[in-house]
């Protein structure tokens, strides 16, 4: 394990029974979060990302299976070598992992929690259980933290049921459960996706203060690029359950390799270019339980090469943070130029942030 | 909150009425009246008529027969203990049908729920199915072959049992009809149990509660079963419906002389007093649960709780 | 769908088992030469494949009873007549609930809410009293017992088809129909029955096993058919008080009758599944 991560993921594979027949959806992932930064970690849904981080809780459905990989975590100390949670068993995951080294917010505030017991309770529960304290001070601590997650009336909402809080104040409790135990790693799966766009804004500034007061290692999940030109440091782009490029948030952002990411920063709608029509990735996400040969992105890509339909590229390296998995690459090829579209937008973008960065 | 209550108590209530207005009807429209066929004058006729006040107005009958219905004045017996007070009848006999009855019930529950939890915790197992085919049978199977299955090998081949009710060993002749009466309830609670636990089990704030750290056993109690409880209330409900009419015809296999074998008796010995009688206090236990049941629930559930404050 | 239902087994062999239930219960009485009602003193209680002594070179295929009355033909008619009065009540049951269910619930308003309260009100009564109750008045027969289930059924499968009413009077295609001009009845038959059907199918298969046991409690507490024609009921009534020496004549009928319940329970789940998941939703997270 290199020292600056806080957690590795090493050729993960993970697979889910269809149709009686079990398909790997993960399909060897690696990742490395280093201590202390926002990893985002994109894709369209079904390719894989929400399966990907709640294999590190063990919160997986029941029918999944690990098939392979290490998923090596740092120990607080960060002295010895890492344990590899994907030898432990769920019970043990939970009852030690989660909440204290991890912490997990989930997408739909309004069924993450649980109908029929008190926000109070719910957040106390965490101290009550593992550190066993007693309630007195279980509800103090739960206080303090309903106040750092921006509830304007702890006491109030500590009584409340679920149902009577709005969306974005119920994503502020499950915020707060999350931290409850002090993690070092938040996972964050789509948080602000199903609120309103003014709430979504108030929530990632919350998460974003958080992040920086507590040093959190973030994984944010999500497939708005929006939020994470917002908040990432490090941008994995995800496609059929593996990871096809890989880099620092301005090697995505500015210099994007892979043409499925072309694909996507073409498909965001730009305020600067009203007039343009957006561009949309021709065909549809494979279906993996059809069985797949050769790259799963290759027939909607307009610069695939004839071998990428036999076998599926590997990872190249473009720099010491950039990596992508395209032939275009292997060094025998020309990389084709940006699609011009693209490629107006984005110089339009980074000037626009070279200003703002000097106005800082 | 209190106007749902209110609104609750007022519908039962109405219900009662029309219930005791159907009986009113039925005893009236029923084949002859309870002195036909015994050679009477007509003034012998005329004074019998007056002193059970066969001689008045419909109307007048109908708030007579209410009055006295909620005296726990039942009426006397015609036919089968002559002139007996249907009320002492039917004190008598209750107690051992109560009996039967809430034992059935508590064990069906009790066990259907443990199968239908544990059968849904350990899904992927083979303890699964096995208490899915258990609960097909036990739903498709009714009360009565079951205490005849039950009185055959137990009863007269094995003799653990008595065979038939006797008055020197109640507890141990009311153990059987209990299990004929349970099975249906177990089935029925377990297979809804399962299918509950398993769509609660998979919901987003079972994940919170596993992500919070918690122990299987600690989710399971605390945030699953309350949650799945809620719908598995309103289905018990009804199964005390399948209870009255399994005891029935349990009671008359094993004799046991509870209302049931009463109510047999009565319908083939043409007694309809006693017959409308313990149909009459039926309907008034069945009533009084559902009205329960619904307060219950509103307890249980604080969406229901407290939307129904606000709703005020 | 139909590959869904096909898929699950225990739904096929439900099928199976009420298709060949029903076949032995409409050819089976024909295949013996006794009638259901054929009493011969001489041949009380003859045990299974016991020769006839009426009919040479025949055999009571599974004995007779205490008046000497073929038992393969008493139990293939009282399947019959179980399965004709349980089928007949509900589709009765399945009449009087669209009736009831499209006029509350596509209609709604005043009528929808005094519906309602009326059905609340006789929602509180046990259904086994009101049958009862009716059974004491009616004269025994098929007629009366086939009103007492009609009585016992109704309720639950016009709440359903109101409930479906509901739902579906909102959708975008309904709203559609509206606005180019569709009449009430036409947008009720073509647009909403249509796809309220296989709720109302499933509910309708899944009250059938309802109606045969509680046409058996009628029979047994004698209430039911009366001799001597037979249901399944009344067999296991009058086989059950010679239970202890003839248990063949307790032990045949509630075979049949188990097998016909269970199956279709078992079809009716199958049939259920296979439905839910055609409309999208599956047991994974």
């Amino acid at each position: 394990m290199e020292d600056n991560n806080i957690l590795e993921v090493h050729n993960l594979k993970i697979s889910l029974p269809v149709r009686e027949k079990r398909v790997m959806f993960i399909r060897g992932v690696d990742l490395s979060l280093p201590k202390g930064k926002i990893l985002a970690l994109v894709g369209e849904s079904g390719s894989g990302k929400t399966l990907t981080a709640r294999s590190l809780m063990s919160l997986l459905p029941k029918a999944a299976r690990i098939e392979s990989g290490e998923i090596l975590l740092k120990s607080k100390t960060g002295d010895e070598p890492g344990t590899d949670l994907a030898k432990l068993s769920h019970a043990r995951i939970v009852n030690t992992v989660n909440a204290r080294r991890i912490g997990m917010v989930f997408q739909d505030p309004l069924t993450t929690l649980n109908p029929t017991m008190t926000v109070g309770k719910q957040l106390a529960e965490g101290y009550k259980v593992h550190e066993h304290r007693f309630a007195g001070e279980a509800k103090k601590r739960a206080l303090e933290l309903l106040a750092s997650v921006g509830l304007p009336e702890p006491e109030r909402c500590f009584k409340q049921y679920p149902h009577e809080l709005s969306g974005g104040m119920r994503q502020r409790v499950i915020i707060a459960i999350a931290l409850s135990l002090n993690p070092d790693i938040l996972i964050c799966d789509e948080p602000t996706t199903s609120l309103d766009v003014t709430i979504q804004a108030r929530i990632l500034e919350l998460l974003k203060k958080l992040q920086a007061e507590r040093q959190l290692s973030v994984l944010y999940i999500t497939h708005d690029l929006g939020v994470v030109a917002e908040i990432a440091d490090i941008i994995y782009v995800m496609y059929a359950g593996r990871i096809v490029e890989e880099g620092s948030r301005s090697d995505i952002l500015y210099h994007p390799a892979h043409p499925y990411t072309w694909g996507l920063l073409s498909s965001v709608p730009d305020m600067s270019f009203k007039e343009e029509r957006l561009i949309s990735i021709p065909g549809t996400p494979p279906d993996l339980s059809s069985g797949l040969r050769g790259d799963p992105f290759a027939p909607r890509n307009a610069w695939a090469l004839p071998e990428d339909f036999e076998e599926e590229p590997p990872m190249f390296r473009l720099s010491s943070t950039h990596a992508v998995r395209s032939r275009l690459y292997d060094g025998a090829h020309t990389p084709p130029p940006l699609p011009e579209n693209l490629a107006r937008r984005i110089g339009n973008r980074s000037s626009a942030a070279e200003k703002e960065e000097r106005h800082d | 909150m209190k106007h749902f209550f209110l609104k609750r108590i007022l519908i039962s209530v109405l219900t009662l009425l029309l219930i005791v207005l159907v009986m009113f009807i039925l005893l009236n429209a029923m084949p002859g009246t309870p002195f036909t066929g015994r050679h009477l004058k007509a003034e012998q006729l005329e004074v019998l008529r007056r002193q059970y006040g066969l001689d008045l107005p419909v109307f007048q009958r109908y708030f007579k027969y209410l009055f006295n219905l909620l005296r726990g004045d039942f009426g006397v017996s015609y036919t089968l203990q002559k002139n007996m007070s249907v009320a002492e009848m039917l004190r008598l006999r209750l107690p051992l049908t109560l009996r039967i009855g809430l034992q059935a019930m508590l064990a069906g529950s009790l066990i259907g729920l443990f199968l239908g939890i544990i059968s849904a915790v350990r899904h992927n197992t083979l303890l699964d199915p096995l208490v899915s085919v258990l609960s097909l049978l036990g739903s498709g199977i009714p009360s009565f072959v079951f205490a005849l299955g039950l009185m055959y090998v137990l009863a007269f081949r094995a003799g653990l049992f008595p065979v038939l009710y006797s008055a020197e060993t109640p507890v141990k002749s009311t153990i059987l009809p209990s299990i004929a009466l349970a099975m249906f309830p177990m089935a029925n609670i377990a297979r809804y149990t399962r299918a509950e636990m398993i769509s609660v089990l998979s919901s987003d704030y079972i994940s919170l509660a596993e992500a919070k750290g918690l122990s299987e056993g600690r989710i399971i109690a605390r945030h699953a079963l309350r949650n799945a409880l809620i719908p598995i209330l309103t289905v018990m409900a009804p199964m005390l419906v399948e209870l009255i009419t399994g005891s029935m015809v349990v009671e008359n296999i094993f004799s046991v002389p509870g209302l049931g074998s009463l109510f047999v008796l009565s319908v083939q010995s043409g007694d309809y007093n006693v017959s409308v009688s313990i149909m009459f206090l039926y309907s008034l236990f069945f009533i009084v649960t559902m009205l329960c049941v619904d307060l219950l629930y509103g307890f249980i559930d604080p969406r229901i709780r407290l939307s129904r404050r606000e709703g005020q | 769908m139909w590959s869904r239902f096909k898929r699950s087994r225990g739904a096929m062999a439900g099928l199976f088992c009420i298709a060949l239930l029903s076949l032995f219960a409409l050819i089976g009485p024909a295949l013996s030469p006794y009638t259901y009602d054929e009493v011969s003193l001489s041949s009380q209680y003859l045990p299974p494949g016991a020769p006839s002594e009426e009919y040479p070179g025949h055999l009571h295929f599974w004995g007779t009873d205490e008046l000497g009355r073929d038992l393969w033909t008493r139990v293939w008619m009282g399947t019959r007549i179980s399965l004709y009065v349980a089928l007949l009540s509900v589709l009765i049951d399945l009449t009087i609930g669209i009736l009831y269910g499209v006029t509350a619930g596509y209609y709604g308003g005043a009528v929808d809410l005094i519906l309602q309260r009326i059905l609340e009100v006789i929602q509180g009564i046990p259904t086994i009293v009101i049958v009862t109750l009716l059974m004491l008045v009616l004269k025994p027969g098929l007629v009366s017992i086939t009103v007492a289930l009609v009585f016992a059924g109704w309720i639950n499968l016009s709440l359903l088809v109101r409930a479906q009413v509901l739902k579906l009077k909102e959708t975008e295609y309904v709203l559609a129909s509206k606005t180019l001009g569709a009449s009430d009845l036409s947008i009720i038959i073509r647009d909403i029955l249509p796809n309220a059907a296989g709720q109302i199918v499933i509910m309708a298969m899944m009250s059938v096993p309802g109606a045969i046991f509680l046409e058996a409690y009628l029979s047994f507490l004698g209430l039911g058919i009366p001799d001597p024609m037979a249901s399944l009921g009344s067999l296991i009534n009058s086989g059950f008080k010679s239970m202890l020496l003839y248990p063949w004549l307790v032990l045949i009928p509630v075979i049949i009758f188990v097998l016909l319940v269970v199956s279709f329970n078992l079809a009716a789940d199958g049939l259920r599944d296979a439905l839910d998941v055609t409309l999208g939703t599956s047991e994974d997270r």
